[in-house]
């Protein structure tokens, strides 16, 4: 028996060690939560008497005549023309990409949505009802909030203003509805979901017309939009020798990806990679036979890779990297043999400041740079703890009293 | 009574036979969400929203024999939706002592664990669950394909990759093509 063969037949046992089969303890909590539970009534579910191919057909609106329907058109863009107009002279927005003044924090819990309005007011409630709402990610001029909601058939897309108000469903549902940006003018929503099993880039039109699948010809995934509206992602092909990976750019308009790397058999050749606000450059995280979790930085126009100085030496490991609004700075997870901590260093690297807590292996925080990108907020998952941190030390990190289950999101607004 | 006889009363209402089949498969369903999550708080998460969705959706299940398959399919869908919605971090998973002796020189060695524990950390969510399903559930690769909701050719494509970054973790056999290759156009 070969080494690969032994190992194949070891691999069973391996995992069950990784994680040994006991009975948790929350066992008495779910027999709690499902005996309070109502069970839907079989008749609900149309696969137990219905052809699933007709039950999911989607719904096709129709107007009911031409009248009322170019009546309707004529009523919205009179409303839209005005609502744009008092919006337009009310309302300043920030730039799409560098930094901003910081805004509201929104996060969801129970279903609901709430927007805490600055770190020391309360947390108001702005969407709430039955539907089991997920996060709330606002539009990068401020104004507006994208809600996730679960429907039959996948997870639904809708948009409210950065109130909740005028909340209204965008095309189509979502199946393994993963990833959601928002364009830079805010016109569009790109997801990532299945389609037929297969990883698919969808455009959604923010004001609910119409939404359509990119025909990239590869599976793509940690996707971002560029300042220059292309879009940024990681692809995988597929070929007789096995999956290729790369980044690539598209136009959302259509035609196809553009390459701006070297394709790698590797997966950990790229890993999260994550674009400069001024759409020039990408950090990312390699992990391959020769370096070990190591920050580098590319030039999206010259192809120029560079690691960033002091990443992946002395058996320490970062991950997880973005850069600061002003792409001067990176913040980053440094992994040792023990715990790991956050990190920032500068674009190019060389002295690193470690920042919040330190944390076991396996408890890492969740992290990104508030819009001015004077602070960051990290959300310790394993103690639920909330901190805004400074990233220069210059002041006294400050944990938040808030009930968040997970990272909230925060707007951008205009100085 | 077997679990046929459970699934089939639970689907009724019985929510004593439903509390036997959650104590048949919990533990099961923690390991896997543990493995494919690395991360204990978010596979309670998981397990936890898959069983209150298996018990209120139960009159929805045909086949009573398919029950296992079916809630793989849900606790599966529930781990990568959650993931999907953390993607952009990586989560890790603790080591867990080991009670008992080791079962092959291989699987006995903490050092292995641990290669093999940093090799699936630097897999993605849909990947480890190929690997979990296949090799730790024991799930035939076209059942893994239907349960995840992907063709056969990316599970078959996913499994490769996995087995393949695992082996060079664990026992250092190189990869196939470890050099990036020149190009960029789709296949």
């Amino acid at each position: 028996m070969t080494t690969e063969q032994r190992f194949d037949r070891d691999l069973p046992d391996l995992l069950a060690q990784l994680a040994p089969r006991v009975t948790p303890d929350y066992r008495d909590d779910v027999v709690r939560q499902t005996a309070s539970l109502r069970q839907r009534p079989a008749w609900t579910f149309p696969e137990r008497w219905l052809p699933m191919d007709i039950t999911f057909a989607p719904a096709r609106g129709r107007p009911r005549s031409v009248a009322v329907f170019l009546a309707t058109v004529v009523v919205a863009l009179l409303l839209g023309a005005m609502l744009l107009a008092y919006v337009g002279s009310t309302t300043r927005v920030p730039p799409p990409f560098g930094p901003a003044r910081n805004g509201a924090l929104f996060y969801a819990a129970d279903g609901d949505i709430y927007r805490l309005d600055s770190l020391t007011s309360e947390p108001r409630p702005i969407i709430t009802g039955p539907a089991d709402d997920g996060w709330a990610l606002p539009s990068r001029d401020g104004r507006s909030l994208a809600v996730s909601r679960p429907v039959s058939g996948g997870t639904q897309v809708l948009i409210a203003d950065s109130e909740g108000r005028g909340l209204r469903p965008l095309a189509g549902a979502y199946a393994d509805f993963s990833e959601i940006d928002w364009s830079p003018t805010g016109e569009q929503l790109a997801v990532i979901s299945s389609v037929d099993g297969v990883p698919t880039l969808s455009i959604l039109e923010s004001d609910g017309s119409a939404a359509r699948t990119l025909d990239l010809g590869m599976e793509p995934s940690s996707f971002w939009y560029l300042a220059d509206g292309r879009i940024l992602f990681k692809g995988m092909t597929s070929t007789t020798s096995g999956p290729a990976f790369g980044l690539y750019t598209v136009d959302p308009a259509g035609g196809d990806p553009t390459p701006i790397t070297p394709i790698s058999r590797v997966e950990g050749t790229w890993i999260d990679p994550v674009p400069s606000d001024d759409g020039r450059s990408v950090v990312y995280h390699r992990w391959d036979e020769t370096v070990h979790g190591q920050l580098r930085v590319l030039d999206i126009a010259s192809g120029t890779d560079v690691a960033v100085d002091g990443s992946a030496v002395g058996g320490i490991e970062d991950e997880g990297a973005r850069f600061s609004p002003d792409g001067q700075t990176i913040l980053f997870t440094r992994f040792s043999a023990t715990d790991n901590t956050l990190a920032v260093t500068s674009r190019t690297g060389g002295a690193v400041r470690e920042i919040g807590e330190r944390t076991p292996g396996n408890t890492m925080a969740l992290s990104f740079f508030s819009p001015d990108g004077r602070s960051v907020l990290a959300f310790y998952r394993e103690t639920r703890h909330l901190w805004l941190l400074d990233p220069t030390g210059a002041t006294p990190d400050q944990q938040l009293d808030l009930p968040v289950t997970d990272t909230p999101t925060w707007q951008r607004t205009a100085d | 009574m077997d679990q046929r006889g459970l699934v089939e009363r639970a689907r009724e209402g019985d929510h004593d036979a439903f509390t036997a089949l959650i104590d048949l498969t919990i533990a099961r369903l923690d390991s896997a969400a543990r493995l494919i999550l690395r991360d204990p708080e978010l596979a309670r998460d998981a397990v936890q929203e898959s069983l209150i969705r298996a018990w209120r959706d139960l009159p929805g299940l045909r086949d009573p024999d398919r029950f296992d398959a079916w809630l793989h399919r849900i606790t599966v869908h529930t781990c990568l939706d959650l993931a999907r919605r953390r993607r952009r971090r990586v989560i890790e998973v603790a080591l867990e002592p080991i009670d008992g002796p080791a079962t092959s020189d291989i699987a006995g060695d903490v050092a292995d664990r641990e290669l093999l524990d940093g090799a699936l950390r630097r897999l993605d969510p849909g990947h480890r669950a190929v690997v979990v399903l296949h090799f730790y559930l024991g799930m035939p690769l076209p059942e893994v394909a239907a349960a995840i909701g992907i063709p056969l050719g990316t599970a078959q494509s996913r499994l490769f990759y996995a087995l393949r970054a695992m082996r060079t973790s664990v026992i250092g056999e190189p990869a196939a093509v470890a050099t990036p290759v020149p190009g960029g156009h789709p296949a």
